[in-house]
């Protein structure tokens, strides 16, 4: 292994190792070896960008102060998995494995749908309101004609004072 | 391939992973649900298309080209129709708006 060829970084990881031989086995078209240096360096560069890239989207996903803010993270880790896939692809020079971006990116989509139905249909009242808000906007669900439950009232955290019923313009939205 | 495409291949490559890269720094950085959801969704789009041309350039078999374009189509229609509606879910019930927030056009509408 030589310490200055960052493809033979790679090799010594079991899983691509594996994909790797596995990918030989099935063709025998270009090999790992003769790989364009510059390229060879831009998915060296890229797997570690996007592995620090999961991570970042695994603390979003963890410290997300409300439940979107989560789906958000979710579907963003989804797309790193889509850029690890590619950047196998190109490190393989095969395309054994390609035909599972599409596949992910749908899944990526159904899941945020989904999330979406969820909050939309029952809300999310976790998250706090944050330190610099102060206008009377911020009280509340966006429609509180139909939707908001009668034994909750919704008190401003600055006045204190409960706000006026909702007026028929409210309601129609 | 050729060392011309294996350039233009590695040049969509940074290009993507870039994007990507500053998509994931404003999920992580920005204050507001609705600005991480603009970082998350935007960025990502230009870093997905540098990464799927990056391999069509260099496999550049019609197999990857046809899936390479059939993804392309398919994420340029989902992720804003997607993020639209997780938007949407957002603004109906949970996260408030960072403080400094100067325009709310939904909210305009639901002022006493």
């Amino acid at each position: 292994m030589n310490p200055c060829d960052p493809g033979s970084w790679l090799t010594v990881m079991p899983l691509l190792a594996a994909a790797e031989s596995a990918s030989q086995q099935a063709h025998d078209g270009p090999g790992v070896g003769e790989l364009f240096a510059p390229l060879l360096y831009a998915v060296v560069m890229g797997m570690v960008v996007t592995g620090a890239g999961m991570l970042l989207c695994l603390y979003r996903l963890m410290a997300g102060p409300s439940l979107p803010d989560r789906v958000i993270a979710a579907d963003l880790f989804a797309l790193h998995v889509v850029a690890a896939v590619v950047l196998l692809t190109i490190y393989l020079g095969d395309d054994t494995y390609f035909g599972s971006v599409l596949g992910i990116a749908i899944i990526g989509f159904a899941s945020t749908v989904g999330f979406a139905q969820l909050i939309g249909a029952t809300g999310d009242n976790a998250d706090l309101p944050p330190a610099g808000s102060t206008s009377v906007q911020n009280l509340g669900p966006l429609d509180r004609g139909d939707k908001q439950d009668p034994h909750v009232v919704n008190v401003c955290p600055e006045t204190g004072r409960v706000p006026e019923t909702p007026t028929p313009q409210d309601a129609d939205r | 391939m050729n060392a011309l495409t294996d350039t233009i291949a590695a040049l969509c490559l940074v290009f993507g992973l870039f994007f990507m890269f500053v998509g994931v720094i404003g999920v992580v950085r920005l204050p507001d649900t609705y600005l991480r959801l603009h970082a998350a969704t935007k960025s990502t789009t230009l870093g997905l298309i540098g990464l799927l041309l990056a391999v069509a350039f260099h496999i550049g078999t019609g197999n990857v080209i046809a899936k390479v374009i059939a993804t392309l189509v398919f994420a340029l229609i989902a992720m804003p129709i997607g993020s639209h509606l997780l938007a949407k879910a957002a603004m109906r019930s949970g996260p408030r708006f960072w403080g400094q927030t100067i325009a709310d056009e939904h909210g305009e509408d639901r002022v006493e």
